[in-house]
């Protein structure tokens, strides 16, 4: 570990001791030397690795940010003010009506061109690089955020008029209604919807590839083209979209039993 | 008991409640003017970089583009309905144990995404 290391280094350091596939405990070291998915300059297993946690980490930064778009245009289509329904339909109109590529050329040409006409505005030198990262973020937050308001606000729907005259009548205020009353209610429904928007982001999480984020397709797309093995790569990227679906199919069940649990049939 | 002999009378509607700036409108105006903004600003944009060279250049890709589009889309419509819809009800009658009704589970799977 070198002392000027940075601090993103640093924790990539520290994530590779548990890195399953090329970590000291990986399963791809007992593969033999040379072949095509070991570790280290001779194969390309810990690019194909690091390609995958790219993919897991680009879908973990863009669900929580997506849920809390989506929450608050949920709560904005639910609003008596016109114009604030209005803007919140506006914008689920156009995030679910483009194609999730077109946005994420937008995105990474668009704001690259805003921010530096910003920052040159400002007085900087030259404008700031969006990394594809954070324009892959911001894509998919939007997408993600158009679709799950329109799950979020159809939950709302199936929630009675009554229970929120419950916690009126019992002096709540509204923000406290919607945290203790609504919002558990809210999850229980939207849970089903909200898996299956996980799942469709995991498999949009590829099209960022395209603006050049080293990504689970993009490592193995590289790897099938240099060594003439498409089909071998391709299919490890199937299995891992596939375990990665799997993964996640198994925790949302476990959290739908889990929430079905503290609920109350009706 | 007692009887009602005459109705009551009839009354002037309510008063109408004054317009008032809330901190939720002026949210909505502001964002409503944000998107009435971008769209004039795309508008203007579109018109100031008008030139028919480019339009008589790419045009015709553009629409030959949307042809192949739209008719990609005919075609997966086409093809996934007639694959679609006699399977089903096969499915429900052999195993008797269909609870849905397959329209039913086609909207509300739609309605999820």
């Amino acid at each position: 570990m070198e002392p000027t290391a940075s601090l993103g280094e640093q924790l990539y350091w520290l994530a590779s001791l548990f890195d399953p596939f090329c970590g000291p405990l990986g399963f791809l070291n007992l593969l033999p030397d040379g072949s095509l998915l070991s570790c280290g300059d001779t194969g390309w297993g810990d690019e194909v690795a690091r390609g995958f946690f790219v993919t897991i980490t680009l879908a973990l930064c863009t669900l929580p940010i997506g849920l809390v778009i989506g929450l608050f245009l949920a709560l904005a289509k639910q609003t008596e003010v016109r114009s604030l329904r209005a803007a919140a339909n506006i914008y689920t109109t156009i995030f679910r009506g483009l194609p999730e590529l077109l946005t994420i050329f937008m995105i990474y040409f668009g704001l690259q061109i805003a921010v530096r006409e910003v920052a040159i505005a400002l007085g900087f030198e030259r404008g700031f690089d969006i990394n594809s990262f954070v324009a892959g973020t911001i894509a998919l937050s939007l997408v993600f955020s158009a679709y799950a308001s329109e799950v979020l606000s159809s939950a709302f729907k199936a929630i009675p008029k009554g229970q929120y005259e419950a916690g009126h009548a019992l002096g709540l205020r509204p923000g406290k209604t919607m945290r203790l009353i609504i919002l558990p209610q809210l999850v229980r429904i939207a849970l089903p919807g909200l898996g299956n928007l996980w799942m469709i982001l995991i498999k949009d999480t590829a099209l960022i590839s395209v603006i050049g984020l080293g990504d689970t397709l993009r490592q193995t797309g590289i790897a099938a083209k240099v060594t003439k093995e498409a089909f071998f790569f391709y299919g490890i990227a199937c299995l891992l979209f596939l375990a990665l679906a799997m993964a996640s199919s198994v925790v949302f069940s476990r959290i739908e039993t889990r929430v079905r649990r503290s609920g109350v049939s009706r | 008991m007692s009887i009602a002999n005459d109705l009551i009378p009839p009354q002037p509607p309510p008063p109408v409640t004054a317009f008032r700036w809330t901190g939720l409108r002026i949210l909505g105006a502001t964002l409503l003017g944000l998107w009435i903004l971008a769209g004039i600003a795309l508008v203007l944009w579109l018109i100031d970089a008008w030139d028919i060279d480019k339009v008589t250049t790419y045009g015709p890709k553009f629409l030959s583009g949307l042809g192949t589009t739209l008719t990609l889309v005919g075609i997966s419509i086409t093809l996934g309905a007639c694959c679609r819809f006699p399977s089903p009800s096969a499915a429900c009658r052999q195993t008797a144990s269909c609870r849905h009704s397959p329209m039913a589970m086609s909207t509300s799977s739609a309605a999820h995404r």
